[in-house]
């Protein structure tokens, strides 16, 4: 490498220091580059995660100086009820979510992928919510759910002869903001997984209906076994996602009636800003980067099983 | 039973197309419901049957928004947030990018690990020591508070890498060999030749800083400073029962 300087070339800095060869002058200038995005994110991730750990052992109200208190916050969530019951909605609301999304999002995706007319009309319609603010869904969704409002009024009404109050009662207003959830989530998975099937050579599926493979078998043993990766990443992905959902639900039900919608992201917040217990929320943002580590570690380890 | 191919064929034709439009009808509906119902007057949103064409348009229902809350500051601020975003976004994932893709150094694997490692964080993990660092550095109500923390999303460097993995290393060799420095390898080469990720880039960049609600919601407590989404919910609860007005200030 060293033998294609040229002669005409100007002497930079590094050049003055004699240990650094020509390769190690370039990897220089390569970490220079890397250099901002690791100053950002030490600054804006690193540093606050391992200040949440800290902090989690703290007993903070933002105005008195923060008082060690050991596992006090940790003994404090596990015998809280709400919590608990938080932590059981963060998980119902992550897989209900989830779930229904990587089933029909990969149906969506076969059927976008085969030869139909308006293809892309569809693909822009399922794709639309998702680039639609999620406030503007959250305000226009709480208006559908209305006892009067059209859900109740015009979609259901041919088929059940009942006003179900959606956002108002205990049983529905989880239901209700999954639906919602799944109602944008679908399409943008969905062209995840159809990028993921264009990537499938068309032989593969000449081959196999040579031998007589029929639809399913087609899906079985080509489709499915080669869209893994795409589903590993949908499957990550998707929980993550549902563990930081936020607004929707703060704008709709702001975590009740009672507690039924309340996940842990909203704990975290009511506990940190509304009752400023900051060294308690810091243990809940512990515990949520946990299981969202447990998610990825699980659905890792299944995916490679399988290979 | 004979069922000749093509009766099958159309069948299945037949029941995706079904699906399909049932599909789009469902995710159309509550968006073409929100728009027509902007347009009327209170007492008519929730009518049974409803009207899809609105007798009487009401098209104050959109000026009011503008009249009790400072709708244009909140229009401005958001797109303020979101140009910065998109700049930070594209200078720092196009350096990193091309830093993590083309050169080999000491810990470059481990610093990508790193970054990829933030984007399975949700940012509710790190809201309050985040928080802590912003009114530390005395950032709290400001522009630099609001759209720093969260500007920058790993998935924009992992995106740029992968590109430019895929740029052959003959390129970058010929410039250097014409005496380019590394920068302009980068800005006047690398760049050009991903034109389709950087815009892609900018499109996650630009609606990440127009969606986000959370951060927002903590850092700023000034009006001038509220984004659109703030400024919305805040409209909505103040408004919750005007549903004609509330759906107009949402279509805007």
């Amino acid at each position: 490498m060293a033998a294609v300087e040229s002669s005409v070339h100007r002497r930079t800095w590094m050049e003055y220091i004699p240990w650094l060869t020509y390769g190690r002058r370039l990897g220089f200038t390569g970490f220079f580059f890397v250099l901002p995005a690791l100053i950002y994110f030490t600054l804006f991730a690193f540093y606050p995660m391992a200040n949440a750990v800290r902090l989690s052992f703290f007993n903070y109200n933002l105005l008195s100086p923060p008082r060690w208190i050991g596992f006090g916050n940790y003994e404090f969530l596990f015998g809280s009820r709400q919590f608990m019951e938080s932590l059981g909605t963060t998980i119902i609301y992550a897989f209900g979510i989830s779930v229904p999304i990587w089933i029909l999002s990969m149906i969506l995706a076969l059927m976008l992928n085969q030869n139909i007319r308006l293809r892309t009309f569809f693909r822009t319609v399922f794709f639309a919510p998702i680039v639609m603010p999620l406030v503007v869904l959250a305000i226009i969704w709480s208006l559908l759910y209305h006892p009067y409002g059209p859900i109740n009024t015009v979609l259901l009404a041919p088929f059940i002869n009942q006003t179900i109050p959606w956002l108002n009662s205990n049983q529905h207003a989880l239901l209700a903001v999954i639906i919602l959830a799944v109602w944008r989530a679908t399409g943008y998975y969905g062209v995840i997984y159809l990028a993921g099937l264009q990537n499938i050579p068309n032989e593969y599926y000449e081959a196999a209906r040579l031998d007589g493979a029929n639809n399913w078998q087609l899906f079985r043993f080509i489709t499915f076994p080669l869209l893994r990766p795409t589903t590993l990443f949908v499957v990550v992905v998707s929980i993550i996602n549902a563990l930081r959902h936020f607004d929707a639900i703060w704008i709709m039900t702001g975590g009740g009636p009672g507690d039924a919608t309340r996940i842990l992201s909203v704990l975290i917040y009511e506990t940190g800003w509304i009752f400023l217990r900051m060294g308690r929320a810091a243990a809940m943002s512990v515990i949520l980067f946990l299981l969202a580590l447990a998610f990825t570690v699980v659905q890792m380890w299944f995916f490679r099983t399988q290979e | 039973m004979l069922t000749s191919p093509r009766v099958i064929r159309f069948t299945q034709y037949a029941i995706i197309y079904a699906v399909l439009g049932l599909g789009s009808f469902l995710i159309l509906f509550p968006l073409a419901w929100a728009a027509t119902s902007a347009l009327k007057p209170n007492t008519e949103v929730f009518a049974v049957p409803m009207n899809w064409i609105p007798e009487n348009p009401l098209w104050e229902n959109f000026i009011l928004p503008f009249r009790e809350k400072a709708f244009g500051t909140y229009f401005l601020n958001s797109i303020i947030a979101a140009l910065a975003s998109v700049a930070l976004t594209v200078v720092i994932s196009c350096l990193a990018g091309f830093s993590l893709a083309k050169y080999r150094y000491f810990g470059r694997n481990i610093a990508f690990l790193a970054i990829l490692s933030t984007m399975m964080l949700p940012v509710q993990v790190i809201l309050v020591p985040l928080y802590l660092v912003v009114r530390d550095l005395g950032w709290l109500d400001s522009y630099q508070g609001l759209i720093l923390p969260q500007a920058v999303n790993a998935f924009s460097i992992f995106l740029m890498r992968q590109h430019m993995k895929s740029i052959p290393d003959d390129y970058i060799e010929a410039a250097r060999l014409d005496g380019a420095s590394e920068l302009a390898i980068l800005i006047r080469v690398v760049m050009p030749m991903s034109r389709a990720s950087i815009s892609a880039v900018v499109i996650f960049a630009f609606l990440a800083s127009w969606d986000s609600y959370v951060w927002p919601l903590v850092v700023v407590t000034k009006d001038a400073l509220r984004t659109l989404p703030l400024g919305l919910s805040m409209f909505f609860s103040e408004y919750a029962s005007e549903y004609n007005q509330a759906l107009a200030a949402a279509s805007l």
